[in-house]
This record gives C-alpha cells, structure tokens and sequence, in this order.
C-alpha cells in the first residue's frame, strides 16, 4: 500500500484476527505480523543509496527492487526465522510471512500510469499483473481507512481479553 | 536442524548473500512489454534507438509547464530533462508526473496516460513511514527479548509484557 503506517495497521488487523482462531496467535506473534509487513519497503534503502551508487560500487546492474518481491520477501522472511528462538521458528516464519504477503499485495493494487503493477511474483514469474490503481503510495486515505479497521478490531480485542479475564 | 548458533549465522549470511544476488538479477533484467515490464527512463536514455516508438514509463519532477519537462534521474544521477507532450491535465511546477506514453525522440515522451503526486505526499509518507517504523520497534522491544541460552528471539510471555511498564504503557503496549 502506500505508506507505512497503513501496511503496519493491516498487518495488525489480519493477524489479531487470526488470534482469535488459533491459539498460539498471541500479540508477540501480531507484532511479528507488523514487522513482517515492513519487509518489502527496505528497499526504500534507495532513497539513500540509490542503484547506480551500488552499481558503481560493484561493477554490476543493481536494482534493489529484487528485494520488494516475493523471492526478496522469502529469504527476509527466512533471516527472521534464523534469528528467533529454533522453539518458535516456525510460528514466527508463519506470522512474517502473513505481514509481507499482505504488504506485497497491497502494493500490487497502487496506481501506476501504465495500469500494471511490479512483478510482485518474481522470481518466479515477470509478470506484472494489472491493478486496479485504488490508492498512490503518498495519500492518507489507505491508513485512514485501515486505521478505522483496526481501531475496531483493537476494542473488540479489549472486551474479548475482558470477558475471558 | 540449523539449531546451532553457527549454523543459524551461516544461514543469515547466506541469506544476505541470496538477496544481495536477486538485486543483481533484477538489475539485469531486460524490459519485456509482454508481461508489462516496460522500458523507463533507465532504459530508454542508455540505449534510445533501441526503444523509438515503443511504450514507455517515466516519472519525474515538473520542471517546466509550458513546454511540459521533468527531470529524470541519469545513469549515475545527474539530472535529465524530458518532454512530456499529450498532457492535458493541469499540471504545476514542482509536483512529479508520473507518464506512460509512446517515446517519440530520444528525450519525448508523447503521454497515453499519466497522473502527477503533489510534493507534500511525499514528505506525509516518509514521515508517517518513519513514525509507524519507531511505533513496531517499540512493540518488538516489549513483545520479546533476547534469550542468551538459545541466542535467539523469543516471544515474552503476558506476565512479563505486564510487568514491564507502568499501567498506561501497559494499555497501549498490550493490545
């Protein structure tokens, strides 16, 4: 999607959901799910070191946008699998992978002038599917609209955990 | 299996070393219309005979109106002015256009479509960006902690997420 804040918000939003279903879904798992979400936006590192800079540096075509695919997704989602404890590797992968999935496909739905996104598949396909261009990435709406979702989902949350206490 | 710290390193590396390789891979890739992977100003301005008349992206900073021209980011950023012509939108000083449309000159770009994003979109998304980033920095650090026996990450259990802080740090830590 666009900004941050609407990724982080819609990542929290899907994952306490799912918290409400499955047990282990506990809100360390729901924060897991918004870093997830953050995943395909550090290759706004470009903003600092542009392409041509690391091009220069190594003496090779550079584009860091390998890293905003799912192929870039998989393996940052992989080091945070490394990095936890191995006891709750697989529940950590599982809660990355939901927020990166759902930056991933926000994104695939921003406006382009062309009317197709970016090879959000890649590497295992090029294809650029189509979007809908519901948002740009530089408008509020989007975090607007998700962050009245969640604020709705955080107080259903809230009388859940108090009915249960 | 990968339970060792060793291993759990290697792995990491070899992670960073994989992404690293599929930022090489993508630089390498060819534009392909065919799956709507079109030529940009990256493309076109390299090697413009080889795109003449075919369908292009570029975005870039309005630097004049009247003849409409952006400026574009060169090969090793220097900047690059490009025509923009089919425009019919109002379209002011300052604000990017963001164009696809058929290169008619080495530096014209005839519009098919094309839309523009007002400067303060962008300082609202690195901002908002930025905080939201601070905001789940700050969840991570209160939903888990370092465990030194397994040299990992681990997730804190309710008990300790509440003992952490006062009360109200508590109420918006917790949700």
């Amino acid at each position: 999607m666009p900004d941050l804040l609407a990724h982080a918000l819609l990542a929290y939003v899907l994952a306490r959901l799912l918290s409400w279903r499955i047990d282990w879904v506990t809100t360390p798992y729901v924060t897991a799910a918004m870093a997830g979400a953050f995943i395909p936006d550090i290759q706004k590192v470009k903003l600092l070191v542009p392409d041509w800079r690391v091009e220069a540096l190594l003496g090779l075509p550079f584009d860091w946008f390998g890293w905003a695919t799912l192929g870039g997704a998989v393996l940052s989602v992989l080091i945070g699998v490394a990095v936890v404890s191995p006891r709750v590797r697989w529940r950590a992968g599982a809660a990355l992978s939901l927020g990166a999935a759902s930056h991933l496909l926000a994104d695939a739905l921003l406006r382009s002038p062309s009317g197709r996104s970016f090879d959000v598949l890649w590497p295992l396909s090029r294809w650029h599917p189509p979007t809908p261009g519901l948002y740009l990435s530089t408008e509020p709406t989007p975090s607007v609209v998700v962050g009245a979702v969640a604020l709705v989902v955080w107080v259903a949350h809230r009388r859940r955990e108090r009915r249960e206490a | 299996m990968f339970d060792s710290v060793p291993a759990r390193a290697l792995a990491v590396v070899l992670l960073l070393a994989g992404i690293a390789g599929l930022c090489v891979w993508h630089g390498t890739l060819a534009p392909n219309a065919a799956v709507g992977a079109y030529p940009d100003e990256g493309d076109f301005l390299a090697t413009p005979d080889a795109y003449l008349g075919d369908l292009v992206t570029v975005g870039g900073t309005v630097v004049d109106t009247d003849p409409l021209t952006i400026e574009v980011e060169g090969a090793t950023g220097e900047r690059v002015s490009i025509r923009v012509t089919g425009v019919d939108d109002a379209v002011t000083d300052g604000s990017d256009l963001r164009v696809f449309g058929t290169l008619t000159d080495e530096r014209t770009v005839d519009a098919r479509n094309s839309f523009t994003v007002p400067r303060t979109g962008y300082w609202y998304t690195y901002s908002v960006s930025f905080l939201s980033g601070l905001w789940v920095l700050w969840r991570i650090v209160r939903h888990w902690r370092y465990d030194p026996s397994v040299a990992g990450l681990t997730p804190r259990s309710a008990a300790e997420r509440g003992s952490l802080g006062t009360d109200r740090l508590r109420r918006w830590g917790d949700d």
